[in-house]
């Protein structure tokens, strides 16, 4: 059986980068001869279809006029009007982004001087406590041990 | 081909820098060739009309940028490859499986050899539908490697410049759109055949 062209050998033929080993077995094969000779074919008629097709679509879609150059310029240019609405637009955008941060940490701050008061105040609550467990009467029970410490 | 300037060869680079100051003439010269590009690519026609109108804007823009390393042609290739690609990045691939080309359907009046018999016309139209079907199966930049190199004729260095893919990439899109288009040929043919 005969081995024809490899795939990777009728694309480098069509490519134009046959080695020459291929191109030997071109030379000596009708059946790959035809083979290439109806793809290159193929590819030509498709090249020339395309063309034509491009050269009439080109006129049928419309494709709107670019600018000549003065008007093209003048037209990406900010008008002299503009401009001031521009910076006052820019800095307001700057005020949006910036605000917002800048009220969050004076919040923050307020949070952390309430954080330190929250915390004088329990330490003196823990201190009272402590002070209370440290006597060897409770509050509540002082009466009834003076009563006792009176009978005896 | 592409011609490679060297520095010796300031006047070609001139006239090249000076092609992009005449929009309208760059718009008549380029129109098709940009459009049809694009359109192989995003397989709808009005897209392809709205990118390559951006491309001519951008090309004129910037084209302070343009350094004439390369032909005018080229670097409007390229331009219109980015749009192409920024705009199918938007896209999902459910879009590409429907758009089929259907917009782009060069098989219907467009046959070369208007006098050739109509059997061959026919089987002309049967190969060029072939070709359209393997192109409907590939991804916009494998198609748009194919066109770049069998409509325009590019070589595959110019067609790695323009697209920015490695040289390997644009040969393994080529060689798997070759395979398929010789496959798709070569079994319609045996049909007609049996």
């Amino acid at each position: 059986m005969i081995a024809h062209l490899k795939p990777e050998q009728s694309s480098d033929l069509v490519l134009g980068s046959a080695d020459k080993e291929t191109l030997a077995h071109l030379a000596a094969c009708p059946q790959c001869q035809a083979e290439i000779e109806t793809l290159q074919q193929t590819l030509a008629e498709f090249r020339t279809a395309a063309i034509n097709w491009s050269a009439d679509a080109a006129q049928r879609v419309s494709l709107p006029k670019v600018l000549p150059g003065a008007q093209q310029k003048k037209l990406l240019a900010f008008p002299a009007w503009a401009r001031p609405a521009w910076a006052l637009t820019a800095a307001a955008v700057v005020l949006a982004v910036v605000l917002p941060f800048a009220i969050r940490r004076q919040q923050r701050r307020g949070a952390a001087s309430d954080a330190q008061a929250q915390i004088a105040r329990d330490n003196q609550l823990l201190a009272h406590i402590d002070s209370e467990i440290g006597e060897t009467t409770p509050t509540p029970m002082q009466p009834l041990q003076m009563t006792l410490q009176t009978a005896q | 081909m592409e011609q490679v300037l060297s520095i010796s060869q300031p006047v070609i680079r001139e006239d090249r820098i000076s092609e992009l100051e005449d929009i309208d003439g760059l718009v008549a010269r380029y129109r098709a060739k940009v459009l049809r590009t694009v359109a192989f690519s995003m397989g709808d026609l009005d897209d392809a009309a709205s990118i390559t109108q951006d491309c001519f804007l951008q090309a004129y823009v910037n084209r302070a940028q343009y350094r004439g390393d390369c032909s005018v042609s080229t670097w409007l290739l390229q331009i219109a490859y980015n749009l192409v690609r920024d705009r199918t990045k938007t896209r999902k691939s459910q879009f590409w499986r429907q758009a089929r080309l259907q917009a782009v359907d060069v098989t219907a009046a467009h046959l070369p050899s208007a006098a050739s018999s109509s059997e061959s016309q026919l089987l002309a139209r049967e190969r060029l539908e072939q070709v359209m079907t393997t192109l409907a199966d590939l991804s916009p930049s494998q198609r748009t490697v194919f066109v770049l190199r069998f409509v325009e004729e590019m070589e595959l260095t110019e067609i790695a410049a323009a697209t920015g893919m490695a040289l390997a990439t644009v040969k393994t899109h080529l060689y798997r759109a070759i395979d398929h288009v010789r496959t798709r040929v070569g079994d319609a043919k045996k049909e007609v055949s049996e």
